[in-house]
């Protein structure tokens, strides 16, 4: 073992197991987000060296199954059977014992190098049971590492146990998962006429074939075996009178119970958690809303009030860093260029955007973790149904409210192509913080609170109205909420911080770049005269219909990039942050109205064509400006 | 004439302070007087001096068994799909044609009592049940197998949101269902 070697470690498990805590606390700071091979799905890897080795850990998303319902969980079995990794490290949750195995035994079956990480040992105790990990791994046959991720405890004995594995120092001798006698002779059958050469392990690939998964079927070329499969499986529904696959996860769960039982001793009677005493309170049909409506106020309340003070110190400090920038030696043209091109389009990223995001990345970092957004999608699951979706689809709506792209990529936990395809147009219509920057940057300061909370109020109702609309007119099947609702816990600080970081530095790295070229291009295409061209073709259309100065239309068009930029783009347009002198009230309403809707931003829209292609993301843009210019019109009509 | 004895039973078992008059309005039929006279002579109502209806105990089991029939009947149209309206129109003919030991029967499999099937989503907060079958799309039967709901599985009902989810606990955790697939589970009702 002289030489230097990358070793691949895959992290799989359940939602809710302690996977991103492990995930942490191997790669520390060596993360990178990378996408994966074939697919572009993010997702978090991270670099662990360990004495001489380099070890690429990569950690999948959080699933129940290997079953093709969702993306997620077909992209994580190709991954385990097609790239191979080195060692799976099925990361599980000492407290849902049974459950969790149900995915061990998949992970068994797909023959890939498990190593059991059994996670969250400390909370057996405070549910009143013990787990005997020795037997676990004698009866699984992998090696059982018990842990409890959260102090770091076991880390170091599963890294040692894992490179052990792949040395051949630990040999696996896993479990022979057998079904009943009429399903394994069918199995045997099948397995026997199975060609060479197949991306999966034969008898997984035969198991699959006869549960009827669309798609392993595709792979089947042969007639002959595809006639065999329709035969066999026909036989089975026969003597069972039950669909095939309900016969596998049946046996396969009854093995998973068999196992909790053996190596699960109750020590007493399970005794009520706290999580059951809270959820009491915050899943009450009356006190539950009153909470829910609470906390999202002073979520928002929070960020507003937080932003607003650090944005007024950060104001004062960038005042006087420009009074000391135009007070140095340098040509005064130069200085307009450098410092509306590029200093304001850094002041206004970092005063304005920052103070509003960071804090609510924060906080919603702190709900997810500690189990509270499950319950909001409890609750919220009736009103989800009025507009075609379910409790479930409020998460990435929530997540909306920071940017719209991780929103529309969040839409993947949604189960059906109708779904996600409501959630995603609703998603690119949910105040993001560009455009939260936007109505508080025109209408709030310079019109008041009572304003904001009218703009906000348009949006949540065109959201409403539109969700009911497509929820009308598209087709497709929509399946009801299936979710497991974790306990609620104490989040974990590093946790939190980290998921923060991960959110903010998108941000960052993604649109401070196009914020600062965006101004800068602005600023000398304004220089040397090439927008009075433009603004003067359109500004008929603007001044009679829209009922704007003409000269709106040039940040509309920069607001593709960053929606906040319409906002700063005013700023270097007009030469003054007091808009109000250069706007009046009613134009104000009617600009951040149409800001709001007019098209989602070049992210969010790249975000749209990723998930749906584009045909619908053009679809979407397209029906949304027509909307927006519509609104507007209405709005110069009416006010 | 067997039918609309049967109705009028029904109806004095579901309305109170029946008078003859109202009776005539609500069965709309040339010979009711006569039909009501046998019902008298048949000793299953009285008629008060005041014009009032009202049921002997023999009338009141005879109308409470057909109601009986009707409900169960209704309900059963109802699970096989039919909708609410329908189902409420047929079970309205077939009552009359189903034997007592049928409704018992029927009764058995569809019914409250402990041991009876029924729908994840008529049980209550604290009742417990068994999964018995599960109705649906193959993703929907799927993704609930995987989540633990195979037959035999025993579920206990934690809480219903109003007009919501319900949240049950299943395999040792908690899990969420909406109305519309709660409905399309099948359970045993366990003490």
């Amino acid at each position: 073992m002289g030489e230097k070697k990358e070793i691949v470690f895959a992290l799989a498990g359940n939602a809710n197991v302690g996977k991103s805590v492990i995930f942490n606390q191997l790669t520390g700071s060596n993360q990178i987000i990378g996408n994966w091979p074939g697919k572009t799905v993010e997702r978090a890897e991270g670099l662990l060296y360990y004495k001489n080795c380099t070890i690429r850990v990569i950690d999948l998303p959080g699933i129940y199954s290997l079953t093709t319902y969702s993306e997620e969980e077909l992209i994580t079995r190709e991954f385990i059977a097609k790239e191979k990794p080195d060692i799976v490290i099925n990361v599980i949750d000492a407290t849902h014992l049974e459950r969790n195995l149900f995915f061990t035994l998949q992970l068994l079956e797909l023959e890939a190098n498990v190593v059991v990480a059994l996670n969250q040992m400390d909370l057996t105790e405070k549910f009143g049971f013990e787990i005997d990990a020795k037997k676990l791994e004698e009866i699984l046959g992998v090696p059982v590492v018990p842990m409890i991720a959260v102090q770091g405890k076991g880390i170091e004995k599963l890294v040692e146990t894992c490179i052990k594995v792949y040395n051949g120092a630990i040999r696996l001798n896993p479990i022979n998962i057998k079904y009943g006698k009429e399903v394994e002779e069918r199995i045997n059958k099948l397995v026997s006429i199975l060609p060479e050469d197949l991306p999966y392990p034969k008898r997984w690939m035969a198991i699959k074939l006869l549960e009827g998964d669309p798609e392993v079927r595709k792979i089947i070329k042969d007639r002959v075996v595809i006639d065999a499969v329709s035969r066999l499986s026909k036989e089975l529904e026969d003597i069972h009178g039950e669909n095939i696959s309900l016969i596998i996860s049946q046996e396969k769960y009854n093995i998973a119970k068999k196992l909790t039982d053996e190596v699960q001793r109750v020590r007493r009677g399970i005794k009520k958690y706290f999580s059951d005493i809270f959820d009491r309170i915050l899943l009450h049909p009356v006190f539950g809303y009153f909470f829910l409506i609470l906390s999202v106020f002073l979520l928002f309340y929070g960020i507003f009030k937080f932003g607003d003070f650090v944005s007024g110190y950060l104001d004062v400090f960038f005042e006087w860093l420009k009074g000391a920038f135009y007070s140095t030696s340098i040509s005064p043209s130069l200085k307009d260029i450098l410092w509306d091109g590029i200093g304001e389009g850094i002041v206004g990223g970092i005063s304005v955007a920052l103070p509003y995001i960071t804090p609510f990345y924060l906080l919603l970092s702190l709900l997810e973790d500690s189990g509270y957004l499950a319950r909001i999608a409890f609750l919220t699951d009736s009103v989800m149904h009025t507009i075609g979706l379910h409790g479930k689809a409020f998460l990435p709506l929530i997540l909306g409210f920071g940017c719209n792209v991780p929103a529309v990529l969040g839409t993947r936990i949604l189960e059906t192509k109708r779904q996600k395809f409501l959630a995603s147009v609703l998603a690119t219509l949910v105040p993001c913080s560009a455009r939260t920057i936007v109505i508080l940057g025109l209408v709030g300061i310079f019109l008041g609170f009572k304003y904001v909370v009218i703009v906000y109020a348009i949006d949540f109702i065109v959201i409403f109205l539109v969700g009911k609309f497509l929820s009308k007119i598209v087709p497709g099947k929509s399946l009801g909420l299936i979710m497991e609702v974790p306990p609620l816990r104490k989040p974990t600080l590093s946790i939190v911080l980290k998921q923060t970081w991960f959110r903010l530095k998108d941000f960052i790295y993604v649109a401070f770049p196009i914020i600062v070229i965006g101004s800068f291009l602005l600023e000398i295409l304004k220089v040397f005269g090439f927008l009075d061209g433009f603004v003067a073709f359109v500004s008929p259309f603007f001044t009679k219909f829209l009922g704007l100065p003409p000269l709106t239309s040039i940040t509309l068009i920069f607001g593709i990039l960053r929606k906040e930029l319409t906002l700063f783009m005013l700023f270097t347009l007009f030469g003054t942050e007091k808009l109000i002198t250069v706007m009046t009230p009613k134009q104000l309403i009617i600009y951040s109205v149409i800001t709001l809707f007019y098209f989602p931003c070049i992210a969010t829209f790249a975000a749209l064509k990723r998930e749906m292609g584009w045909k619908y993301a053009t679809l979407i843009a397209l029906s949304e400006m027509i909307f927006a210019v519509l609104l507007g019109g209405i709005l110069n009509l009416i006010l | 004439m067997k039918k609309e004895k049967e109705d009028i039973l029904k109806f004095l078992v579901q309305e109170k302070n029946v008078y003859l008059s109202d009776i005539e309005e609500k069965f709309n039929i040339p010979n009711i007087r006569e039909i009501i006279d046998d019902l008298v002579r048949e000793g299953k109502i009285k008629i008060q001096n005041d014009g009032r209806v009202i049921l002997t105990p023999l009338g009141l089991l005879e109308g409470k068994n057909i109601l009986e029939k009707h409900e169960i009947l209704e309900r059963l149209l109802k699970d096989i799909g039919v909708n609410e309206k329908e189902a409420h129109k047929e079970a309205h003919e077939l009552e009359h044609f189903l034997p007592d030991e049928g409704k018992e029967r029927l009764r058995g499999v569809f019914g409250f009592g402990e041991g009876n099937i029924v729908t994840l989503l008529s049980l209550s907060a604290g009742d417990e049940g068994e999964v018995v079958s599960i109705r649906g799309g193959r993703g929907m039967v799927q993704r609930l197998l995987d989540m633990g709901l195979t037959p035999g599985t025993r579920i206990m009902v934690i809480r219903k949101a109003p007009f919501g989810p319900l949240e049950i606990s299943v395999r040792g955790y908690h899990l969420a269902l909406g109305r519309g697939i709660a409905q399309r589970i099948w359970v045993r009702r366990k003490r």
